[in-house]
């Protein structure tokens, strides 16, 4: 049968509890679990418990060692007061015996931060617990490194989220890999080819950006895509090290004022991420244990008809805002989404004029767009800005849609444009991609 | 998500003992080859239904 206890979150005990149960387990690597210990104060105990993402690992490698390494895994579940705030699973491998965690994002993620999230079903005892999260796993370290942990991260996520998206556990994950030089398994880490071919493989279509390439667009580039809803595996040349960003700090009320069109990505100094090193959830930037120049590089997991990337999008951005001849100082934030959402949105506006929501409602688009809001310095948008998603790099104008001075300028998939004369436009931020953590 | 932990922390205390434990089978061998054949039965039946269905073309 399986046995439960429940016991106060005291890390002696636990280490004690796992002792008494797993040969091999490495009990250093448990003492990362005093990091929860501000958020939760009691937790129960619940072994065996199969784990697919151990088993998976366990298949491929474990069941080969001379070392009798348990297959179950135990889990133990974390309660604030009646809050319940997830589970992590504790394995008998002697290399790292953390494995993944479902963690409640709303107890444990920095106040004020934006975050992408997925609602995580947990069963014990006959209930079903929901808890908002984010993947998370720590590495294997023999089977699975950093790239993989962060691969699984983004992909899991798209699998509870979107149907089209199929579920890789780690060790399919692990096998799937590309070789380059050598051996896969046990793993020396991955290059950016085969992180890039792992995802085309997990049915994505990458783009991989480089900071010396994009020089001061890397962060507005990175921002967009994130603002997008798209969690963005991020690489770290000097650190030798991949993790996946899934969320960005507060946005500053502090504006330059030597500058007159000033991206939203200027206003954040910091991004939250799941990382394989560490209990989530990571701080990049300000205060955080990585600085936001560690990127070197990204790569985001995009569908297949964003062929526009957004560089393009800030480039024309910047032209049509210099023919608008706005002359005060002006904040701009970029990023995708999809007509539906975008018409979802412009339906629940109570406050746009009957005109302007009916022909809004009925703009023929791309199935994605990029949309680029413009804000005066109260942070009141003044002009909204939709481009084709599907448009070619070189094709002399993307944008499909303009908001601006009481006119809304519609251009059909026939190059057409037609021009309406409306009384006002007040529409307040689209905000569906990232949700804020209160 | 809010849980009832005074009730969650009874229902985790409960005891359960069993009355007696052994190790199997718990079936006779008659009981088990008997078993066997019908195995074989519902096998060879599979096979036949899909020799059959390999001559038909649905349309």
């Amino acid at each position: 049968m399986i046995n439960y206890k429940f016991i106060d979150f005291d890390i002696k005990l636990i280490t004690l509890k796992i002792k008494q149960i797993f040969n091999n387990a490495n009990i250093l690597s448990i003492d990362m679990l005093n990091n929860l210990k501000q958020y939760f104060n009691s937790i129960l105990i619940e072994y065996p418990y199969r784990d697919i993402e151990f088993s998976s690992v366990y298949s491929i490698y474990y069941s080969k060692k001379f070392k009798n390494i348990d297959k179950n895994a135990m889990r133990l579940h974390f309660f604030k007061e009646n809050i319940y705030g997830g589970y992590i699973i504790i394995t008998d491998s002697p290399m790292e015996s953390i494995g993944r965690g479902v963690f409640n994002i709303n107890i444990i993620a920095p106040k004020g931060f934006y975050v992408l999230e997925i609602e995580q079903k947990v069963n014990f005892l006959g209930e079903k617990y929901k808890t908002p999260s984010f993947p998370w796993m720590m590495q294997d370290t023999d089977v699975d490194v950093c790239a993989h942990v962060a691969l699984w991260s983004l992909n899991t996520y798209f699998a509870n989220k979107l149907p089209y998206y199929k579920y890789f556990t780690i060790g399919e994950i692990a096998t799937f890999t590309p070789n380059y030089i050598g051996r896969n398994i046990p793993s020396e880490g991955l290059n950016i080819l085969q992180i890039s071919d792992l995802m085309i493989k997990m049915g994505y279509y990458p783009v991989v950006l480089f900071k010396d390439e994009l020089k001061e667009d890397f962060y507005n580039t990175l921002y967009s895509y994130l603002e997008s809803g798209f969690p963005i595996l991020v690489g770290m040349n000097e650190k030798q090290h991949a993790i996946t960003l899934m969320g960005h700090g507060p946005i500053s009320n502090l504006i330059p004022s030597n500058k007159k069109i000033v991206y939203n990505s200027e206003l954040i100094s910091s991004y939250l991420a799941v990382d394989d090193n560490y209990i989530p959830f990571t701080i990049i930037g300000e205060g955080g244990k990585y600085k936001l120049e560690d990127v070197d590089y990204f790569l985001v997991p995009l569908p297949e008809k964003v062929f526009l990337n957004v560089t393009h999008v800030y480039k024309e951005t910047e032209k049509l805002i210099e023919k608008m001849n706005i002359k005060a100082q002006i904040i701009v934030r970029i990023y995708l989404t999809t007509i539906r959402n975008f018409k979802e949105y412009i339906k629940k506006q109570n406050n746009l004029a009957m005109l302007a929501k009916e022909i809004l409602l009925r703009m023929e688009t791309s199935r994605f767009i990029w949309v680029a809001d413009i804000y005066d310095k109260s942070r009141n948008i003044i002009s909204k800005i939709i481009f084709d998603a599907t448009a070619g790099e070189y094709e002399e104008e993307k944008w499909i849609c303009k908001i601006w001075n009481n006119e809304i300028s519609l251009k059909n998939s026939n190059n057409q444009i037609s021009d309406y004369k409306v009384n006002s436009i007040n529409l307040p931020e689209f905000n569906h991609n990232l949700k804020e953590i209160r | 998500m809010r849980v009832n932990i005074e009730k969650l922390k009874e229902k985790v205390n409960i005891q359960i003992k069993p009355i007696k434990t052994y190790r199997g089978p718990f079936l006779s061998q008659e009981d088990i080859k008997e078993l066997r054949k019908e195995a074989k039965k519902i096998s060879d039946a599979y096979k036949r239904s899909w020799i059959r269905a390999r001559e038909v073309y649905v349309k």
